[in-house]
C-alpha cells in the first residue's frame, strides 16, 4: 500500500479524495469512471481504516496533491477561514480531516465514487456538500480533544 | 441538470456555486430587486433582523424568496442538503434558518457579506470559508435548541396527579 506512487495518488486519491484536487487533473473533460478508479479507492479506504494505510501519510500526500494544482491557493484561502487555521496548515488541515472523516466512516467510498467524476449533477453536489461537512466535523472533534487534553489535570 | 465540464471549469463551478449559492447569489438577488419591494431586497432584510431579532420570520421568508428567484442555474438544494445533512426538499428553510440565525446570533456581519463584493480574490474566497464555518455552526445550534424543544417535558394536565 505504501509503494503508491505520487502519480497514482494524483490519479486515484485526488480525484477520489481529494474532491478540491480533482478539478486540476489531466484527464479528458468527459471520462467515465473506471473499474480500476473505483476498485483503488476501495483499496485506500480500506487500508486507512484497518491501519494498513497511514492516515498521516495519506495526509501528507494529500496536501502534497492539493498544493500542486493551480488552484491550490484558493483552496487555501477558504480552508483558512473555514477550519480557522493558520495560513500555512490549511491544506494540512483539510486533509487531516479528510482522512478522519473516512477513517470514522463519516465519509465512505459511495460518497468519493459520486465525487471521483467529471460530471456535475444533483448527486456530486451532495456528496461534495457532505464531504465538507465531514471536514469541518471531524477538523472540530480532534481540535476539541486535543484541547482538552492540553488542560491542567 | 447535467454537464460535461474539463476539470479546471468544475472546481470554478463548485467554488463559484459555493459563495454564489451560500451568500453572493442572495445578495445579488436581493440587491437587484426593485426598492418597490423592500421585503424581498435581502441586504436590507438581513440589516434589518441584525436590529431586530423578532422580524426574523420576515428575514427566512425574504430569503426563501431570494433563493425561488436567484437566476443561477446551481443546484443549490442537494449541495446544501448534503452540507447541512437535510432533506433535499427542506433544504432551502434549512439554508435560509441558518444565515437568519448566523445573523442574529452576530455571527454573519455586513462586513461578512461585503468581503463577497471585495476586489481582492483572496478576501472573497476567505469569505467563502467563513460563511460555509459560521452556516454549518448555526444550523447545528438551531438543530440542538429543537432537540432541546423535544426533549423538554409537556406540563402536567389541569387537574392531573402529580
Amino acid at each position: 500500500m505504501r509503494g503508491l506512487r505520487i502519480n497514482s495518488w494524483r490519479r486515484c486519491i485526488a480525484p477520489g479524495l481529494l474532491v478540491l484536487a480533482l478539478m486540476a487533473l489531466p484527464v479528458p473533460a468527459v471520462k467515465a469512471q473506471s473499474d480500476l478508479d473505483s476498485a483503488e479507492i476501495r483499496l485506500l479506504v480500506e487500508g486507512l481504516r484497518n491501519g494498513t494505510l497511514s492516515s498521516a501519510y495519506a495526509s501528507a500526500e494529500c496536501s502534497r496533491g492539493v498544493a500542486e494544482i493551480p488552484e491550490s491557493k484558493a483552496v487555501r484561502q477558504l480552508m483558512t477561514t473555514y477550519l480557522e487555521v493558520p495560513h500555512e496548515l490549511a491544506l494540512a488541515a483539510f486533509c487531516d480531516g479528510l482522512m478522519r472523516a473516512i477513517v470514522a466512516r463519516d465519509i465512505g467510498v459511495d460518497t468519493l465514487l459520486a465525487v471521483n467524476r467529471e460530471e456535475v449533477d444533483a448527486t456530486m453536489l451532495r456528496e461534495f456538500g457532505r464531504i465538507l461537512r465531514a471536514v469541518y466535523f471531524a477538523h472540530r472533534r480532534a481540535t476539541t480533544a486535543s484541547a482538552e487534553a492540553r488542560l491542567p489535570q | 441538470m447535467k454537464a460535461h465540464v474539463s476539470p479546471g471549469s468544475l472546481f470554478n463551478q463548485l467554488r463559484r456555486a459555493a459563495a454564489m449559492t451560500l451568500a453572493a447569489g442572495l445578495l445579488l438577488a436581493g440587491c437587484a430587486t426593485p426598492q418597490s419591494q423592500p421585503a424581498s431586497n435581502l441586504p436590507s432584510v438581513l440589516s434589518d433582523v441584525r436590529k431586530h431579532p423578532e422580524k426574523r420570520l420576515a428575514g427566512e421568508a425574504a430569503c426563501l424568496w431570494s433563493l425561488a428567484n436567484n437566476a443561477s442555474d446551481f443546484e443549490f438544494a442537494p449541495f446544501i442538503s448534503g452540507f447541512l445533512d437535510t432533506p433535499e426538499a427542506d433544504s432551502g428553510s434549512a439554508l435560509c434558518a441558518a444565515i437568519i440565525e448566523a445573523v442574529v446570533a452576530g455571527d454573519l456581519t455586513a462586513a461578512d457579506l461585503d468581503a463577497f463584493q471585495s476586489r481582492k480574490e483572496a478576501r472573497r474566497e476567505a469569505a467563502v470559508g467563513t460563511l460555509l464555518r459560521k452556516l454549518i455552526e448555526a444550523h447545528e445550534r438551531l438543530q440542538e435548541q429543537k432537540g432541546q424543544q423535544v426533549r423538554r417535558p409537556l406540563p402536567a394536565a389541569p387537574g392531573s396527579p402529580g
